[in-house]
Protein backbone atom coordinates (compact mmCIF):
# COMPACT_ATOMS: atom_id res chain seq x y z
CA UNK A 1 0.00 0.00 0.00
CA UNK A 2 2.57 2.28 1.08
CA UNK A 3 4.82 1.79 -2.09
CA UNK A 4 1.46 2.61 -4.10
CA UNK A 5 0.81 5.70 -2.77
CA UNK A 6 4.63 6.58 -3.16
CA UNK A 7 4.11 6.11 -7.01
CA UNK A 8 1.13 8.04 -7.12
CA UNK A 9 2.64 10.83 -5.53
CA UNK A 10 5.85 10.65 -7.75
CA UNK A 11 3.33 10.57 -10.62
CA UNK A 12 1.70 13.83 -9.49
CA UNK A 13 4.86 15.68 -9.27
CA UNK A 14 5.85 14.49 -12.16
CA UNK A 15 2.57 15.91 -13.87
CA UNK A 16 2.41 19.64 -12.51
CA UNK A 17 6.47 19.48 -13.35
CA UNK A 18 5.89 19.01 -17.09
CA UNK A 19 3.15 21.16 -16.80
CA UNK A 20 4.61 24.12 -15.76
CA UNK A 21 8.12 23.36 -18.20
CA UNK A 22 5.18 23.83 -21.01
CA UNK A 23 4.00 27.16 -19.59
CA UNK A 24 7.57 28.04 -19.49
CA UNK A 25 8.14 27.94 -22.88
CA UNK A 26 4.93 28.94 -24.34
CA UNK A 27 5.76 32.35 -22.10
CA UNK A 28 9.33 32.92 -23.61
CA UNK A 29 7.76 32.31 -26.97
CA UNK A 30 5.40 34.96 -26.25
CA UNK A 31 7.94 37.11 -24.54
CA UNK A 32 10.08 36.54 -27.74
CA UNK A 33 7.40 37.25 -29.89
CA UNK A 34 6.80 40.66 -28.24
CA UNK A 35 10.32 41.31 -28.19
CA UNK A 36 10.23 41.40 -32.65
CA UNK A 37 6.92 42.71 -32.40
CA UNK A 38 7.65 45.58 -29.70
CA UNK A 39 11.21 46.47 -30.57
CA UNK A 40 9.55 49.73 -32.73
CA UNK A 41 8.47 50.79 -29.41
CA UNK A 42 11.72 51.02 -28.03
CA UNK A 43 13.11 52.73 -30.96
CA UNK A 44 13.50 55.93 -29.03
CA UNK A 45 15.25 54.08 -26.01
CA UNK A 46 17.75 52.82 -28.52
CA UNK A 47 18.24 56.30 -30.50
CA UNK A 48 18.41 58.05 -27.01
CA UNK A 49 21.32 55.32 -26.54
CA UNK A 50 22.88 55.76 -29.56
CA UNK A 51 22.71 52.62 -30.49
CA UNK A 52 21.07 52.60 -33.82
CA UNK A 53 24.32 55.35 -34.17
CA UNK A 54 26.84 52.12 -33.34
CA UNK A 55 25.12 50.55 -36.10
CA UNK A 56 24.85 52.92 -38.83
CA UNK A 57 28.95 52.84 -37.85
CA UNK A 58 29.32 49.13 -37.87
CA UNK A 59 27.15 49.47 -41.78
CA UNK A 60 29.49 51.77 -42.96
CA UNK A 61 32.69 50.35 -41.20
CA UNK A 62 31.97 47.02 -42.84
CA UNK A 63 31.53 48.57 -46.24
CA UNK A 64 35.14 50.23 -45.68
CA UNK A 65 35.97 46.86 -45.20
CA UNK A 66 34.70 45.44 -48.44
CA UNK A 67 35.73 47.61 -50.77
CA UNK A 68 38.91 47.78 -49.13
CA UNK A 69 39.27 43.99 -49.86
CA UNK A 70 37.85 44.55 -53.33
CA UNK A 71 40.74 47.24 -54.11
CA UNK A 72 43.38 44.72 -52.41
CA UNK A 73 41.73 42.02 -55.14
CA UNK A 74 41.64 44.09 -58.33
CA UNK A 75 45.40 45.68 -57.55
CA UNK A 76 46.73 42.02 -57.32
CA UNK A 77 46.49 41.97 -60.44
CA UNK A 78 47.21 45.56 -61.44
CA UNK A 79 50.31 47.70 -62.63
CA UNK A 80 51.17 49.71 -60.54
CA UNK A 81 50.65 53.38 -61.53
CA UNK A 82 51.24 57.49 -61.20
CA UNK A 83 54.38 58.47 -59.69
CA UNK A 84 55.28 55.02 -58.37
CA UNK A 85 54.87 53.42 -61.44
CA UNK A 86 57.91 55.24 -62.88
CA UNK A 87 59.60 55.40 -59.55
CA UNK A 88 59.66 51.34 -59.92
CA UNK A 89 60.74 51.56 -63.84
CA UNK A 90 64.03 53.82 -63.29
CA UNK A 91 65.06 51.83 -60.29
CA UNK A 92 64.58 48.85 -62.15
CA UNK A 93 66.94 50.34 -64.84
CA UNK A 94 69.09 51.20 -62.87
CA UNK A 95 69.00 47.61 -60.84
CA UNK A 96 69.49 46.11 -64.46
CA UNK A 97 71.93 48.18 -65.57
CA UNK A 98 74.28 48.09 -62.26
CA UNK A 99 77.37 46.57 -64.25
CA UNK A 100 77.21 48.81 -66.79
CA UNK A 101 76.45 52.48 -65.35
CA UNK A 102 79.12 51.42 -62.75
CA UNK A 103 77.08 53.31 -59.70
CA UNK A 104 78.26 51.08 -56.90
CA UNK A 105 81.75 52.03 -56.25
CA UNK A 106 83.50 53.72 -53.08
CA UNK A 107 83.78 57.07 -53.43
CA UNK A 108 84.42 60.26 -50.50
CA UNK A 109 81.43 61.98 -49.54
CA UNK A 110 81.40 65.37 -51.65
CA UNK A 111 78.71 66.96 -49.89
CA UNK A 112 77.22 67.40 -53.46
CA UNK A 113 73.55 67.51 -50.68
CA UNK A 114 74.54 69.96 -48.56
CA UNK A 115 75.55 72.98 -51.49
CA UNK A 116 73.11 71.83 -54.09
CA UNK A 117 70.35 72.21 -51.33
CA UNK A 118 71.34 75.90 -50.96
CA UNK A 119 71.24 76.68 -54.83
CA UNK A 120 68.09 75.26 -54.80
CA UNK A 121 66.56 77.03 -51.70
CA UNK A 122 68.62 80.37 -53.25
CA UNK A 123 66.47 80.00 -56.51
CA UNK A 124 63.46 79.33 -54.49
CA UNK A 125 62.76 75.79 -55.71
CA UNK A 126 61.79 74.36 -52.62
CA UNK A 127 59.40 71.73 -50.72
CA UNK A 128 60.79 69.11 -52.91
CA UNK A 129 63.08 65.92 -52.64
CA UNK A 130 65.77 64.73 -55.13
CA UNK A 131 68.02 61.91 -55.12
CA UNK A 132 71.60 61.78 -56.98
CA UNK A 133 73.42 58.89 -57.91
CA UNK A 134 77.12 58.90 -58.91
CA UNK A 135 78.67 56.66 -62.27
CA UNK A 136 82.06 55.76 -62.30
CA UNK A 137 81.87 55.91 -65.90
CA UNK A 138 82.32 58.61 -68.56
CA UNK A 139 79.75 56.95 -70.78
CA UNK A 140 76.82 58.84 -69.75
CA UNK A 141 77.29 62.23 -67.99
CA UNK A 142 74.24 63.34 -66.65
CA UNK A 143 70.66 62.57 -67.04
CA UNK A 144 67.49 62.76 -64.87
CA UNK A 145 65.47 59.35 -64.54
CA UNK A 146 61.78 59.84 -64.14
CA UNK A 147 60.51 59.42 -60.68
CA UNK A 148 57.18 60.43 -59.55
CA UNK A 149 56.88 63.71 -58.36
CA UNK A 150 60.82 63.42 -56.79
CA UNK A 151 63.46 64.12 -58.80
CA UNK A 152 66.15 61.80 -59.68
CA UNK A 153 69.49 62.49 -61.24
CA UNK A 154 72.54 60.36 -62.56
CA UNK A 155 75.80 61.68 -62.71
CA UNK A 156 78.94 60.48 -63.65
CA UNK A 157 82.14 61.40 -61.61
CA UNK A 158 84.71 61.18 -64.29
CA UNK A 159 82.68 63.61 -66.36
CA UNK A 160 82.69 65.80 -63.21
CA UNK A 161 86.60 65.43 -62.67
CA UNK A 162 87.61 66.21 -66.17
CA UNK A 163 85.69 69.46 -66.43
CA UNK A 164 87.12 69.87 -62.98
CA UNK A 165 83.26 71.40 -61.53
CA UNK A 166 82.78 73.53 -58.42
CA UNK A 167 79.99 73.28 -56.39
CA UNK A 168 77.83 75.85 -58.05
CA UNK A 169 78.67 73.98 -61.43
CA UNK A 170 77.67 70.94 -60.23
CA UNK A 171 74.53 72.36 -58.34
CA UNK A 172 73.47 74.43 -61.47
CA UNK A 173 73.43 71.29 -63.71
CA UNK A 174 71.32 69.38 -60.83
CA UNK A 175 69.25 72.31 -61.41
CA UNK A 176 69.07 72.04 -65.33
CA UNK A 177 67.89 68.45 -64.72
CA UNK A 178 65.55 69.62 -62.50
CA UNK A 179 63.92 71.92 -65.12
CA UNK A 180 63.99 68.77 -67.57
CA UNK A 181 61.81 66.83 -65.15
CA UNK A 182 59.56 69.81 -64.54
CA UNK A 183 58.61 69.65 -68.84
CA UNK A 184 58.40 65.61 -68.78
CA UNK A 185 60.88 65.14 -71.89
CA UNK A 186 61.85 61.66 -70.21
CA UNK A 187 58.58 60.50 -69.83
CA UNK A 188 57.34 62.00 -73.43
CA UNK A 189 60.85 60.09 -74.98
CA UNK A 190 60.04 57.03 -73.54
CA UNK A 191 56.05 56.82 -73.70
CA UNK A 192 53.64 55.38 -75.85
CA UNK A 193 50.05 54.90 -76.73
CA UNK A 194 50.34 51.20 -75.59
CA UNK A 195 52.04 52.28 -72.61
CA UNK A 196 49.43 54.86 -71.63
CA UNK A 197 46.94 52.15 -71.17
CA UNK A 198 49.06 50.25 -69.53
CA UNK A 199 50.12 52.03 -66.45
CA UNK A 200 47.47 51.08 -63.71
CA UNK A 201 45.34 48.74 -66.01
CA UNK A 202 43.88 46.12 -64.07
CA UNK A 203 44.40 42.11 -65.10
CA UNK A 204 41.75 40.91 -63.74
CA UNK A 205 39.43 38.95 -66.03
CA UNK A 206 42.83 37.67 -67.76
CA UNK A 207 44.19 36.67 -64.27
CA UNK A 208 47.72 37.05 -65.98
CA UNK A 209 49.96 40.77 -66.11
CA UNK A 210 51.27 41.40 -69.23
CA UNK A 211 54.57 42.42 -68.67
CA UNK A 212 55.75 42.76 -72.17
CA UNK A 213 54.83 46.37 -72.46
CA UNK A 214 57.31 47.38 -68.89
CA UNK A 215 60.04 45.43 -70.68
CA UNK A 216 59.91 47.75 -73.88
CA UNK A 217 59.84 50.55 -71.38
CA UNK A 218 62.93 49.78 -70.12
CA UNK A 219 64.71 49.26 -73.77
CA UNK A 220 63.30 52.35 -74.47
CA UNK A 221 65.16 53.87 -71.64
CA UNK A 222 68.63 52.39 -72.61
CA UNK A 223 67.62 53.77 -76.36
CA UNK A 224 67.40 57.19 -74.65
CA UNK A 225 69.72 56.93 -72.07
CA UNK A 226 72.32 55.22 -74.51
CA UNK A 227 71.42 56.00 -77.77
CA UNK A 228 69.02 59.28 -78.61
CA UNK A 229 68.73 61.72 -75.99
CA UNK A 230 67.24 65.25 -75.94
CA UNK A 231 66.52 67.03 -79.27
CA UNK A 232 67.64 70.62 -79.90
CA UNK A 233 64.12 72.39 -79.17
CA UNK A 234 63.93 70.70 -76.05
CA UNK A 235 67.87 72.02 -75.18
CA UNK A 236 66.39 75.49 -76.53
CA UNK A 237 63.72 75.83 -73.95
CA UNK A 238 65.63 74.45 -71.47
CA UNK A 239 68.41 77.10 -71.60
CA UNK A 240 65.90 79.65 -71.98
CA UNK A 241 63.97 78.67 -68.54
CA UNK A 242 67.40 78.79 -67.22
CA UNK A 243 68.30 81.96 -68.27
CA UNK A 244 64.83 83.18 -66.74
CA UNK A 245 65.28 81.12 -63.47
CA UNK A 246 68.82 82.72 -63.65
CA UNK A 247 68.27 85.97 -64.15
CA UNK A 248 68.80 87.81 -61.38
CA UNK A 249 71.56 85.56 -59.84
CA UNK A 250 74.86 86.82 -60.84
CA UNK A 251 76.94 84.39 -58.86
CA UNK A 252 75.00 81.54 -60.26
CA UNK A 253 74.50 82.81 -63.98
CA UNK A 254 78.13 83.29 -64.32
CA UNK A 255 78.28 79.32 -62.82
CA UNK A 256 76.15 78.41 -65.68
CA UNK A 257 78.23 80.23 -68.32
CA UNK A 258 81.71 78.56 -66.75
CA UNK A 259 80.08 75.05 -66.86
CA UNK A 260 78.83 75.47 -70.62
CA UNK A 261 82.52 77.03 -71.49
CA UNK A 262 83.58 73.96 -69.83
CA UNK A 263 81.43 71.18 -71.65
CA UNK A 264 82.29 73.03 -75.29
CA UNK A 265 85.73 72.88 -73.97
CA UNK A 266 85.78 69.35 -73.27
CA UNK A 267 83.39 67.85 -76.07
CA UNK A 268 86.14 69.54 -78.47
CA UNK A 269 89.05 68.71 -77.06
CA UNK A 270 88.32 64.95 -75.23
CA UNK A 271 87.37 61.87 -77.48
CA UNK A 272 85.51 60.79 -74.68
CA UNK A 273 83.08 63.03 -74.58
CA UNK A 274 82.45 63.65 -78.69
CA UNK A 275 79.02 61.91 -78.15
CA UNK A 276 77.97 64.32 -75.56
CA UNK A 277 76.83 66.68 -77.92
CA UNK A 278 74.42 63.49 -79.41
CA UNK A 279 72.81 63.62 -76.33
CA UNK A 280 72.56 67.33 -75.21
CA UNK A 281 73.01 69.69 -78.67
CA UNK A 282 76.03 71.72 -78.67
CA UNK A 283 76.91 73.39 -75.73
CA UNK A 284 78.36 76.00 -77.87
CA UNK A 285 75.30 77.00 -79.09
CA UNK A 286 73.74 76.71 -75.72
CA UNK A 287 76.00 79.04 -74.26
CA UNK A 288 75.02 81.74 -76.80
CA UNK A 289 71.45 81.12 -76.58
CA UNK A 290 71.51 81.65 -72.60
CA UNK A 291 73.81 85.04 -73.15
CA UNK A 292 71.42 86.15 -75.75
CA UNK A 293 73.68 86.45 -78.56
CA UNK B 1 64.54 57.79 17.07
CA UNK B 2 68.47 56.98 17.69
CA UNK B 3 68.66 54.64 14.72
CA UNK B 4 71.95 53.32 13.29
CA UNK B 5 73.94 55.86 12.12
CA UNK B 6 75.67 55.45 8.98
CA UNK B 7 79.75 54.55 9.68
CA UNK B 8 82.62 53.80 7.84
CA UNK B 9 82.52 50.25 8.91
CA UNK B 10 79.95 49.24 5.92
CA UNK B 11 76.85 49.19 7.97
CA UNK B 12 74.34 52.19 6.78
CA UNK B 13 71.40 53.69 8.56
CA UNK B 14 67.55 53.10 7.64
CA UNK B 15 67.27 56.98 6.28
CA UNK B 16 69.69 56.50 4.06
CA UNK B 17 68.15 53.70 2.44
CA UNK B 18 65.85 55.93 -0.32
CA UNK B 19 69.35 57.79 -1.07
CA UNK B 20 71.04 54.76 -2.28
CA UNK B 21 68.27 53.42 -3.91
CA UNK B 22 68.26 57.17 -5.98
CA UNK B 23 72.03 56.51 -6.66
CA UNK B 24 71.51 53.04 -7.99
CA UNK B 25 68.56 54.12 -10.32
CA UNK B 26 70.63 57.18 -11.58
CA UNK B 27 73.45 54.71 -12.32
CA UNK B 28 71.50 51.91 -13.86
CA UNK B 29 69.86 54.91 -15.87
CA UNK B 30 72.58 56.57 -17.30
CA UNK B 31 74.55 53.36 -18.42
CA UNK B 32 71.15 52.12 -20.51
CA UNK B 33 71.23 55.94 -22.21
CA UNK B 34 75.35 55.31 -22.72
CA UNK B 35 74.61 51.56 -23.87
CA UNK B 36 71.70 50.45 -26.41
CA UNK B 37 68.16 51.82 -25.26
CA UNK B 38 65.73 50.07 -27.67
CA UNK B 39 63.69 53.42 -29.21
CA UNK B 40 61.24 51.25 -30.85
CA UNK B 41 60.52 49.10 -33.76
CA UNK B 42 60.49 50.30 -37.26
CA UNK B 43 59.93 49.23 -40.58
CA UNK B 44 61.53 49.18 -43.51
CA UNK B 45 60.35 51.40 -46.39
CA UNK B 46 62.81 50.75 -49.29
CA UNK B 47 62.23 47.52 -51.64
CA UNK B 48 65.24 46.46 -50.34
CA UNK B 49 68.08 47.10 -47.96
CA UNK B 50 71.31 46.09 -46.81
CA UNK B 51 72.56 46.14 -43.16
CA UNK B 52 75.97 46.61 -42.49
CA UNK B 53 78.46 46.13 -39.88
CA UNK B 54 79.34 49.50 -39.43
CA UNK B 55 77.93 52.97 -39.92
CA UNK B 56 79.02 53.35 -43.62
CA UNK B 57 77.56 52.08 -46.95
CA UNK B 58 80.88 50.37 -48.02
CA UNK B 59 81.21 48.20 -44.85
CA UNK B 60 79.84 44.39 -45.12
CA UNK B 61 76.71 43.71 -45.79
CA UNK B 62 75.50 41.67 -42.75
CA UNK B 63 72.24 40.36 -44.42
CA UNK B 64 69.64 42.26 -46.99
CA UNK B 65 65.92 42.71 -45.75
CA UNK B 66 62.70 43.63 -48.07
CA UNK B 67 60.58 46.03 -47.50
CA UNK B 68 57.83 46.22 -44.49
CA UNK B 69 60.35 44.19 -42.60
CA UNK B 70 60.44 44.92 -38.27
CA UNK B 71 63.48 46.44 -37.49
CA UNK B 72 64.65 46.94 -33.54
CA UNK B 73 66.21 50.56 -33.22
CA UNK B 74 68.85 51.59 -30.71
CA UNK B 75 69.80 54.48 -29.52
CA UNK B 76 73.42 55.30 -30.08
CA UNK B 77 74.18 59.00 -29.15
CA UNK B 78 78.10 58.00 -31.53
CA UNK B 79 75.98 57.85 -34.80
CA UNK B 80 75.03 60.91 -36.92
CA UNK B 81 72.06 61.47 -37.53
CA UNK B 82 71.62 59.59 -41.61
CA UNK B 83 72.55 55.91 -39.86
CA UNK B 84 70.23 54.17 -37.27
CA UNK B 85 71.53 51.19 -34.90
CA UNK B 86 69.67 48.45 -35.74
CA UNK B 87 68.56 44.36 -34.57
CA UNK B 88 67.02 42.45 -37.38
CA UNK B 89 67.00 38.52 -36.20
CA UNK B 90 70.36 37.49 -35.09
CA UNK B 91 72.19 40.74 -36.54
CA UNK B 92 73.13 43.69 -35.05
CA UNK B 93 74.05 46.64 -37.57
CA UNK B 94 73.52 49.90 -39.04
CA UNK B 95 71.18 51.23 -41.58
CA UNK B 96 70.52 54.35 -43.43
CA UNK B 97 67.74 56.59 -41.43
CA UNK B 98 65.68 57.84 -44.63
CA UNK B 99 65.24 54.07 -44.73
CA UNK B 100 62.69 53.79 -41.97
CA UNK B 101 59.22 54.25 -41.11
CA UNK B 102 57.92 54.32 -37.92
CA UNK B 103 54.34 52.78 -38.90
CA UNK B 104 53.89 49.82 -41.46
CA UNK B 105 54.54 51.04 -44.65
CA UNK B 106 52.50 50.01 -47.38
CA UNK B 107 54.88 48.31 -49.96
CA UNK B 108 54.30 47.76 -53.58
CA UNK B 109 55.73 44.03 -53.55
CA UNK B 110 52.56 43.20 -51.45
CA UNK B 111 50.44 45.77 -53.00
CA UNK B 112 50.96 44.56 -56.75
CA UNK B 113 52.16 41.05 -56.21
CA UNK B 114 51.37 39.83 -59.46
CA UNK B 115 53.25 42.39 -61.39
CA UNK B 116 55.98 42.50 -59.00
CA UNK B 117 56.09 37.81 -59.17
CA UNK B 118 56.79 39.26 -63.51
CA UNK B 119 59.94 41.02 -62.48
CA UNK B 120 61.58 37.73 -61.71
CA UNK B 121 64.47 39.41 -59.98
CA UNK B 122 67.60 37.30 -59.32
CA UNK B 123 69.62 37.44 -56.11
CA UNK B 124 71.93 39.86 -57.70
CA UNK B 125 68.84 42.03 -58.92
CA UNK B 126 68.02 42.19 -54.66
CA UNK B 127 71.28 42.97 -53.90
CA UNK B 128 71.79 46.03 -56.50
CA UNK B 129 68.61 47.23 -55.44
CA UNK B 130 69.35 46.98 -51.67
CA UNK B 131 72.74 48.90 -52.54
CA UNK B 132 71.00 51.48 -54.98
CA UNK B 133 69.06 52.56 -51.76
CA UNK B 134 72.57 52.97 -49.92
CA UNK B 135 74.30 54.88 -52.91
CA UNK B 136 71.63 57.03 -53.47
CA UNK B 137 72.31 60.87 -51.95
CA UNK B 138 69.08 61.98 -50.82
CA UNK B 139 68.21 65.50 -50.17
CA UNK B 140 65.30 67.42 -48.78
CA UNK B 141 64.32 71.27 -49.63
CA UNK B 142 61.99 71.99 -47.62
CA UNK B 143 60.48 75.65 -46.26
CA UNK B 144 61.73 77.43 -44.18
Amino acid sequence: MRIWIIILGLLYTINIYSKDKQRAEKGSVEAKELEIIDFSTIKNVLEHDQLSEVARKKIKRLKKIKAAKEQRKLETYSVPDGDLFWQIASELWLVKNATLLKWNFVKPDYGIDTFSQKVFKQLGIINFEYKVLLLNTSAISHFYLPYGNKLLVILSVPFMRSLNLTQSEIAILLVEEYLRSKEHYFEQHVMSDKLQTYIGRSYMQEKKIDYRPFEKLLSRYDNLIFLQAYSFQEQYRITKKMRILLGGEGKLKKAYISLLEKIANLVESDPDYKEYVKFYPSPRVQLNWFIGK
Amino acid sequence: MSGKRFSLDGRCSVRYLPLSYLFIFLFLTSSVVQGSSLLGVFYLKAPYAHIHKKADIDSRTLTTISCGHPIKVYADGKLSHRWRHIKVAKYDGYIKQEMLSDKRPACWQDKYPRFFSQMDLSISDIYYWGRLHDQLITTKVGIE
